[in-house]
């Protein structure tokens, strides 16, 4: 349905031949200032460590100096997570105490450049491995802040984990794109509804997801079916519609393919529909929080990553 | 069905048992020319101007008077008058032929002295009619003259937005209009995402406006009636009427089948602005990438007595995207619009029994059919109705004009039904289509009590069941297809009164009772062509209104300046309205994803017209308030609604430079449109990514705009020719004002981790000046 709104537009901007655009300044809403909880527990094959960022929201027209976002990482936060079998009380791992070989990785995933800026940045992590990170457990998260009265909690879980498989390279739609292919491949869905969301690493970028990370089985439940992938582009990337989402041959990726729960999944779908859908004809969508106390996410993923070479 | 058809035809047939100690004068009010009837043409007793009356829907008029010789004044806007004696010592018809053109000065004004004008003197708050002659004067987007963009220049009607051809009456939301051609619904009114009506102005003969007092002929709607007829063909003289613009052109035929018996009209119209872009695709990324609509119209009538006469009417609309990515593949057809099919009969039984039976049938239809290699893609939705009518007009003596009558509809409604294949693998949503019949009974009676105080009152009463096939989703019961699921039906009593408080001015109330069993929800900031309508059903209840309107009327200048203020407060329940969460999921049933809240809205309206001389036209003001509450959303919070504008004001002004020169104007002003502004910004997976704030808190810069036009009529001295050409130069926005059309925000992070935020407005209609060529010829000349 959203491919349906944006079609939609592509008729908005073949009539739009007059339009023009100015700078526009809206009136500030007052609002108090939250706080925003990332927070994820990963199982599987190519799983990553569990971690929790701490920041705060900002006013939307407030000037960002690197200084001032720094600011707004919490790092004065107990963070405490329970597996159903035991609590782990997540470390605090400053950008300072991190050996300069992972700082770019921190960067990324915490959305600076280590090497830009002098700036210190601290997120919480299960540094020593200790959550019981398997799938069907629930995890609580609760988190305390200095001087805050209210504690901060939320519950996700890690679903069945349900693998793509017989990925293949193929031609690039219609003409086929010298030196560019379309991974395809094979999912076999169970009849239960399912929940979905994937990042794909490529170009040297991160690990990424792409505009529209999210999707579930409601048209296909129960089906075992071949559908294409495309690749996540970074932000602020440059949209060739005859070559987006396409892979580079000879590349070596990473395809991660993860099966969440339904209200990481309603996170995911609210906040990229709100992210995606601007333009004339579109409203405004709230995104579905499953952290209470706060605004953000945390999520189980049921993980399953391949390395692909990209060869036709 | 049995019991409908009993009770029309006893309640129907009793006033022929009525006793004639008067004598009635009857017939119908036509077009000189064309022999077109004219509908709300006024006949008035100049002996006693209290005892006159009105042509219907169909042109028809009775009036029923003690023995005698009355002078009766006929008129009808842009006509002149007729004088008629009549010797009332028997009953009398015939019929009344008015010349079209523009009276002397002198006439109109004797005339508008001994006449109470309409604006003071009818029951009815809130209506307008407008002829189509009067709007074709306006300026138009594009030379492309379009009724409902001109009903927003009146107050109470604001547009859904920049161009558009969508509007909101009263605080009321799009559903809320109910718009009738030729008596048929036309649920989609909008060609090219509602930047111009699905209705061509060359096939139109009147347009209604009924913004307050709903009578209860009318039902189904909470907030306004849109009553279009078309024209049924010149049953005298061939003629031929068209236009070109610079995005369509327009071509009409008429004439007699058999003269002064039978007629025809076709109409036919389409854009072809992308096609002229179709050379400068080929070889580019989106070659056969196209976009057009089209619409036709069509009429036929036989009277086959002076008692009978049926109508067949028709109109087939479709828009038609063809988005085309040779290079990926990629493809994608997107057809809708709208088809409707009107059969009527009129009878006569008597001089004072008037009956039209309808046969109706509508169906709007929105498909797409897309696809990359194997996989292929298809949607389907629509609305069909199916529809049966009977009215009766009675007018038993002056003092009474009675209309009552039944309405059995049933309707179907397709959700977006999905199907895909991807190679081997077929999905499909697998979502049936709703049912569901309306059956409603109306009485109503426009009773003048004395010379100074007169009423409408009515009563509708109307039922409505959810039909099979259907599986409950409450408690998994299974129902067939015609086996009701639930029944919801309502009084929906009408009141209103007129205290004519000197000739010229008189006080009006009203109170409207509705109920709405059809609902249309949109989580977009504008109407489009993919909003779906959904039935009530065991979810999803019918929504319910209750609307209080005053007025105070008063005509200056010997009746040619007319005045009015209207207050009104609108409570409205079971209003619908998606989540603020929602995300469009073609995998959900729409019943399932609803919210439903309440809304009230209320306001004032005030309104000058000056109908008649070299200038004329109307300034219209509303200040109102209009707010929606929903539990689900921000805990019931008030908030004013995408319809609330606080201030409103339109001015409209066409002056007669000299019988080949005419000038119009209209000038545009209204508060900015509320939107949800963005409250903060977060950080998530290393972006940033922002938060709303309250819904609807933010207000755009006030929407202001001047459009002029300037008519030529190169033959207009030459009465006598066949062939009329008739130039067109219009200017939108003439002095280039940025309103905005709709905003976006861009964020993004550099290199060095600082954010950088901002907004921008887009404008899509800055000035736009158009040329249009418009010509009629007539198989006779006439003036």
């Amino acid at each position: 349905m959203r491919t349906w709104s944006k079609l939609l537009c592509v008729l908005f901007i073949l009539v739009g031949i007059f339009a023009c655009e100015e700078p526009f300044v809206p009136e500030p809403v007052e609002n108090a200032e939250q706080y925003v909880v990332e927070g994820y527990v990963e199982a599987g094959e190519g799983s990553n460590f569990s971690y929790v960022i701490i920041t705060k929201t900002v006013p939307f027209f407030s000037e960002i100096s690197p200084d001032q976002y720094a600011s707004l990482f919490v790092d004065d936060a107990t963070v405490t997570v329970n597996d159903g079998s035991n609590d782990v009380t997540f470390t605090k791992l400053c950008l300072s105490d991190i050996p300069d070989d992972l700082k770019d990785q921190a960067g990324e995933l915490i959305g600076i450049n280590p090497d830009s800026t002098d700036i210190n940045v601290c997120i919480y992590v299960d540094i020593f491995d200790q959550l019981i990170r398997e799938v069907g457990r629930t995890y609580s998260l609760e988190v305390t802040i200095e001087n805050e009265e209210e504690i901060i909690t939320a519950q996700t879980t890690i679903p069945e984990i349900i693998p793509l498989y017989d990925f293949v390279f193929r031609d690039t739609p219609g003409v086929p794109i010298e030196g560019l292919a379309q991974l395809w491949c094979k999912i076999s869905d169970p009849l239960e509804k399912n929940y979905y969301r994937y990042f794909t690493q490529a170009d040297s970028t991160a690990l990424i997801s792409p505009f529209n990370s999210v999707t579930n089985d409601g048209a296909w439940n129960g089906q075992e079916f071949e559908f294409p992938i495309s690749k996540a582009e970074p932000a602020g990337a440059d949209f060739d519609p005859n070559t987006f989402g396409m892979f580079t041959e000879g590349d070596t990726i990473i395809m991660k393919w993860c099966t969440i729960d339904s209200i990481h999944y309603d996170f995911w779908e609210t906040f990229e529909y709100a992210r995606n859908n601007q333009g004339p004809f579109s409203a405004y969508t709230r995104i579905k929080t499953n952290v209470d106390g706060a605004w953000g996410i945390f999520g189980g993923y049921g993980v399953s990553a391949s390395e692909l070479v990209v060869e036709k | 069905m049995r019991f409908i058809i009993t009770f029309c035809f006893v309640i129907g047939l009793l006033p022929l048992s009525n006793a004639q100690n008067k004598y009635t004068f009857s017939g119908y009010i036509k077009d000189a020319n064309s022999g077109e009837t004219l509908v709300g043409a006024n006949l008035l007793n100049i002996d006693d101007p209290s005892l006159g009356t009105n042509s219907n829907t169909y042109g028809f008029f009775s009036i029923t008077l003690d023995e005698g010789v009355y002078t009766f004044i006929i008129s009808y806007l842009g006509y002149n008058e007729e004088v008629l004696n009549v010797d009332l010592s028997e009953d009398v018809q015939l019929n009344i032929e008015l010349t079209e053109g523009v009276l002397m000065e002198a006439v109109e004004i004797s005339a508008k002295e001994q006449q109470k004008d309409n604006n003071v003197e009818s029951t009815q708050l809130g209506v307008v009619d407008l002829p189509v002659s009067k709007i074709k004067k306006l300026p138009a987007l594009m030379g492309e003259v379009d009724i409902l963009k001109t009903l927003q220049l009146l107050p109470g009607v604001l547009s859904s937005g920049e161009g558009s051809s969508g509007f909101y009456v009263r605080g009321g939301g799009p559903d809320q209009n109910l718009v009738l051609l030729d008596e048929a619904v036309v649920y989609n009114t909008g060609h090219m995402l509602g930047f111009f009506s699905v209705f061509n102005a060359d096939a139109l003969k009147n347009t209604t406006l009924i913004k307050g007092g709903m009578p209860a002929y009318y039902g189904g709607r909470l907030s306004s009636v849109v009553d279009v007829q078309m024209k049924e063909g010149n049953n005298k003289h061939y003629g031929v009427e068209g236009g070109v613009g610079l995005i369509s052109s327009r071509l009409t035929l008429e004439g007699p089948i058999q003269k002064e018996k039978s007629s025809f009209i076709l109409s036919g119209r389409r854009t072809y602005i992308l096609d002229l872009a179709q050379p400068f695709l080929e070889g580019r990324d989106f070659e056969g990438t196209n976009y057009y609509f089209y619409d036709f119209n069509a009429k036929v009538n036989y009277r086959f007595s002076p008692k009978d006469r049926i109508y067949l009417s028709a109109y087939f609309g479709r828009d038609i995207l063809d988005f085309n990515q040779p290079k990926r593949d990629f493809s994608f057809r997107l057809p809708y619009g709208n088809i409707t099919s009107t059969l009527r009969w009129n009878h006569l039984f008597n001089n004072k029994l008037f009956m039209n039976a309808s046969l109706i049938y509508n169906d709007y239809q929105l498909e797409f059919n897309g696809g990359q290699g194997d996989f292929v893609f298809k949607l389907f939705s629509g609305v069909k109705d199916y529809n049966a009518k009977l009215d009766f007009d009675y007018f038993p003596n002056p003092k009474h004009s009675i209309k009552y009558g039944a309405n059995y509809t049933y309707h179907v409604l397709t959700p977006n039904t999905v199907s895909a294949t991807n190679g081997d693998v077929d999905f499909e949503t697998g979502f049936e289509a709703k049912h569901g019949q309306e059956i409603a009974f109306y009485v109503q009676d426009d009773i003048k009590v004395n010379n100074t105080f007169s009423l409408n009152a009515g009563l509708r009463y109307s039922i409505f069941s959810q039909m099979g096939p259907y599986t409950s989703k409450l408690d998994s019961s299974a129902y067939d297809l015609f086996e009701s699921v639930v029944t919801y039906q309502g009084l929906e009593p009408r009141l209103s009164a007129k205290l004519s408080v000197s000739p010229t001015a008189s006080l009006k109330g009203g109170i409207t009772f509705t109920n709405q069993y059809l609902h249309l929800a949109t989580n977009s900031s504008s109407t489009l062509p993919t909003d779906i309508w959904v039935p009530s059903t065991e979810i999803v209840k019918p929504q319910r209104g209750i609307q209080y309107a005053l007025g105070v009327f008063k005509n200056f200048m010997d009746n040619s300046l007319e005045t009015s203020i209207e207050v009104y407060y609108k409570d409205l329940q079971n209003q619908i309205d998606y989540a603020d969460d929602q995300v469009p999921d073609i995998t959900q049933e729409d019943e399932d994803v609803f919210v439903f809240g309440i809304g009230r809205s209320y306001g004032a309206e005030f309104f000058i017209r000056k109908s008649t001389g070299k200038f004329t036209g109307w300034i219209g003001y509303t200040l109102s308030r209009t707010e929606r509450s929903f539990p689900e959303i921000e805990n019931g919070r008030w908030y004013p609604t995408s319809y609330d504008r606080r201030h409103d004001l339109s001015v409209v002004a066409n002056y007669e430079i000299s019988p080949k020169w005419e000038l119009g104007a209209t000038f545009i002003y209204g508060s900015g449109r509320w939107y949800t502004p963005y409250e903060s910004f977060a950080f998530i997976e290393g972006g940033i990514n922002t938060i709303f704030g309250p819904r609807n808190s933010g207000q755009l810069v006030p929407y202001h705009r001047s459009d002029i036009s300037l008519t030529f009529k190169p033959g207009a001295n030459k009465p006598k020719k066949k062939y009329k050409g008739t130039w067109n130069f219009s200017v939108y926005n003439v002095y280039n004002r940025k309103n905005p059309f709709f905003i976006y925000y861009d964020t993004s992070i550099s290199q060095t981790g600082a954010a950088q935020l901002s907004a921008s407005q887009v404008t899509i209609f800055p000035i736009i000046p158009s040329i249009s060529y418009n010509f009629k010829w007539n198989q006779k000349a006439v003036n």
